[in-house]
């Protein structure tokens, strides 16, 4: 009787070594990802599939969450203060990242992709917003160019030719639609990011921070110019002031057609323009930013987000594997801009015929590819600083919004957020 | 060794089984109220991004508070919020509650429970809607305004109206709710009492005053001391109305406590202005219960 229990015994033993070196030869792997976004949880999703077929030694499982923008980063924070639950991959919005700087947090909680990227760095654009002491934490997602889109038919019935080359050219276009009571573009007079004040200080090369986290923006007459620009739009009602830009109201306003017109990056046609305002389609174009002189950078920046793999990874460098595979291959950088219309950050991939001849029937099949990638490749640089959060709120508070509002002049408001943000970094 | 543990227990089951069977509330208690307030203390004396090594202050993050001109704005706008809502909720929820109560009102549960219905909404749904209603171009308030020949008014967008926009969305949120209360204190009031008045040659308004508020006045002390801490911690509906702005004109503490430990990682601070307010909510508390009374002994 004992004889045949220990037969059976061992011949179990025998079948569970047998059967999970078969298993072995299928290690599992589950890979988590948190993002803000739901297309690149899409994105991810389907090059998830292609990446775990080249590698059958692995059974992948990949879990990809979105999660509501204000509740990301508490959880972030929350699970990384326990040590637990912290996803391999995060999706850092561009703002979001300074939270990362702030106590070196990047540094306790990231891996430090710089080895892992090594010289590949040289192909792509844009890893300044997600560097930290000069480590790169984050592979940019999107290179975010901002053009200027404008509603062509309206354009053309006030005899306005476009594209238009300077800001000039385009406050007199503007002066032309108001007469027909249109506005040519919208801003944002308070809110989360000032992007309309930022693309127009960046086109100038102009930085509220510097490489070395420096407060750069002290009396630059770049910077009193953008806001200038914004004061004098507003007062001449060429620009429409609104608080709810990424609402209803600005959507009201562009379907009535009384907004004709936005400079904003390549996010903004798949995220807003596109869902909201189907019925326009085939009206709409885009052209490069207008120049602040003659031969002037034509390009300028807006938001952005870095995927950064955690030091919570159990497998960092299968992880990094996953993101070269999905956003660091010409043939998935194109795809991104093909399916999700997010543009390359990869010169080789914004060069390239199929994205510089790719034309888009909502605009009127002009070829947008080739307008994005002129942008992309003079786009500016973009430093962030610890205090990148704080320093935009205060850009708001004490420049954008009373300055657009007549409250304040450009230099005094400048003056004041300057001063503000100084006092807060000591 | 077993045997003596188990002699102990026979010897005092009876004494220590009653702390056993209360214990959960104390050890549930004990995990998420005293050691999260006690570690709050504590967060309060250090420097903190919430990884990582923290850093000893001292008092400082509370001495910073007073020099801190974002932290007196969030607290005058606080101040200006919990004056409003006491004067919205009570008057309102007043008048409401006599005029549902009164006979010539019918279906009077209909009302109720359409008075009712606010509080039960999700706030950011409400929030959606109050900021399509408030909207310079397109909102409901301004078309009646402009149709009453008034001039559209930039309520989300100008700094001088924001904090009326918030009002208006807590008094949306809030008067039925308190509506309530009032309507069970004055269906507890006797109506002989009344009877008495009109016998005596009373009028209304002498009823009112005479009889309905000093007949309410617990009532009425229940209805400021919630509203009065429940103002002083607001945060839904401008936060979801407005986002604290523009320029921080609608900001209150806690958004600013909010922003401070959650946006700038300052979590030393915010455990800071947590305890500041805490210690605000107490004394104003206080003030207001002894004025009205509460603590007079009844000979």
């Amino acid at each position: 009787m004992k004889r045949t229990l220990l037969l059976i015994l061992v011949a179990l033993m025998i079948m569970v070594v047998v059967g999970s070196s078969g298993a072995g030869a299928q290690e599992e792997v589950t890979i988590s990802m948190w993002t803000h976004d739901n297309l690149y949880v899409e994105f991810f999703t389907r090059r998830g599939e292609e990446w775990a077929a080249l590698h059958p030694e692995y059974k992948m499982n990949f879990k990809f969450t979105q999660i509501p923008y204000d509740q990301l980063w508490p959880k972030i924070l929350t699970t990384l203060a326990a040590g637990t639950g912290v996803p391999d991959l995060i999706g850092i919005e561009i703002s979001a990242f300074s939270r990362f700087m702030k106590g070196d947090i990047a540094e306790q909680a990231l891996v430090d992709l710089t080895p892992l990227i090594g010289e590949e760095k040289e192909k792509f654009l844009r890893w300044e917003p997600y560097m930290h002491n000069g480590k790169i934490y984050g592979v940019e997602s999107a290179l975010c160019p901002v053009v200027f889109y404008y509603r062509k038919t309206a354009f053309d019935e006030v005899g306005v030719s476009t594209p238009m080359e300077t800001w000039e050219e385009f406050t007199q276009a503007g002066s032309k639609l108001k007469e027909k009571d249109r506005y040519i573009a919208a801003i944002e007079s308070s809110g989360d990011t000032p992007h309309h004040f930022l693309a127009l200080y960046y086109q100038q090369d102009g930085a509220i921070f510097n490489s070395k986290g420096e407060l750069m923006a002290e009396d630059d007459p770049r910077a009193i110019q953008a806001l200038q620009f914004l004061q004098e739009g507003v007062r001449e009602g060429i620009l429409w002031p609104t608080s709810s830009y990424f609402d209803a109201p600005h959507f009201a306003a562009l379907k009535e057609g009384r907004v004709v017109g936005n400079y904003m990056a390549d996010w903004w046609s798949v995220y807003y323009q596109k869902p909201q305002l189907p019925e326009q389609a085939g009206e709409w174009r885009i052209q490069l930013l207008p120049a602040w002189e003659e031969g002037g950078r034509r390009s300028s920046t807006a938001g952005g987000t870095g995927f950064a793999i955690t030091k919570y990874s159990k497998n960092p460098e299968l992880v990094f594997d996953f993101l070269h595979y999905t956003y660091m291959t010409k043939e998935n950088q194109i795809k991104r801009f093909l399916e999700l219309q997010y543009f390359p950050t990869m010169i080789e991939a914004i060069t390239d015929p199929q994205i510089t001849e790719f034309s888009d029937p909502y605009y009127g099949d002009q070829k947008v590819g080739k307008v994005f990638s002129e942008a992309a490749l003079q786009i500016p640089v973009q430093w962030q600083s610890p205090y990148w959060s704080e320093a935009i709120q205060i850009l708001y508070k004490e420049a954008i919004t009373p300055v657009v509002a007549d409250k304040k002049t450009p230099e005094q408001g400048l003056k004041d957020a300057i001063s503000k943000i100084r006092a807060l970094m000591k | 060794m077993l045997e003596s543990i188990m002699h102990w227990w026979e010897k005092k089951q009876y004494r220590i089984a009653p702390y056993l069977f209360i214990s959960p509330f104390y050890i549930l208690f004990a995990i998420f109220m005293v050691y999260p307030i006690c570690f709050g203390i504590y967060l309060s004396l250090h420097e903190w991004s919430g990884i990582g090594e923290m850093a000893y202050v001292g008092l400082e993050n509370y001495l910073n508070l007073f020099k801190d001109g974002d932290f007196y704005l969030a607290f005058s706008n606080t101040l200006w919020y919990m004056g409003a809502s006491l004067i919205v909720n009570l008057v309102f929820s007043l008048i409401l509650a006599v005029l549902l109560n009164s006979a010539l009102v019918k279906c009077k549960k209909l009302f109720r429970t359409i008075y009712f219905i606010p509080i039960v909404t999700s706030v950011v749904a409400a929030a959606i809607v109050f900021t399509l209603f408030y909207d310079r171009d397109y909102g409901l308030f301004n078309l009646l305004f402009v149709a009453m020949g008034g001039k559209p008014l930039d309520w989300l967008g100008d700094t001088s109206l924001s904090k009326f926009a918030v009002i208006g969305l807590i008094a949306w949120r809030w008067v039925g709710f308190n509506m309530v209360y009032f309507l069970a204190g004055l269906q507890s009031i006797p109506k002989s009492l009344y009877e008495a008045a009109l016998v005596d040659g009373a009028n209304s308004l002498q009823c009112f005053l005479k009889i309905t508020i000093p007949l309410l006045r617990p009532v009425i002390l229940f209805v400021m001391v919630t509203t009065l801490i429940g103002s002083i911690q607001i945060f839904d509906e401008p936060y979801v109305l407005t986002g604290g702005g523009p320029a921080d004109s609608s900001m209150s503490v806690v958004i600013y406590l909010f922003r401070t430990g959650m946006e700038y990682l300052n979590l030393g601070y915010a455990a800071a202005i947590g305890f500041v307010l805490f210690g605000m909510t107490f004394v104003l508390s206080w003030i207001q219960l002894n004025l009205m009374g509460a603590f007079e002994r009844k000979e």
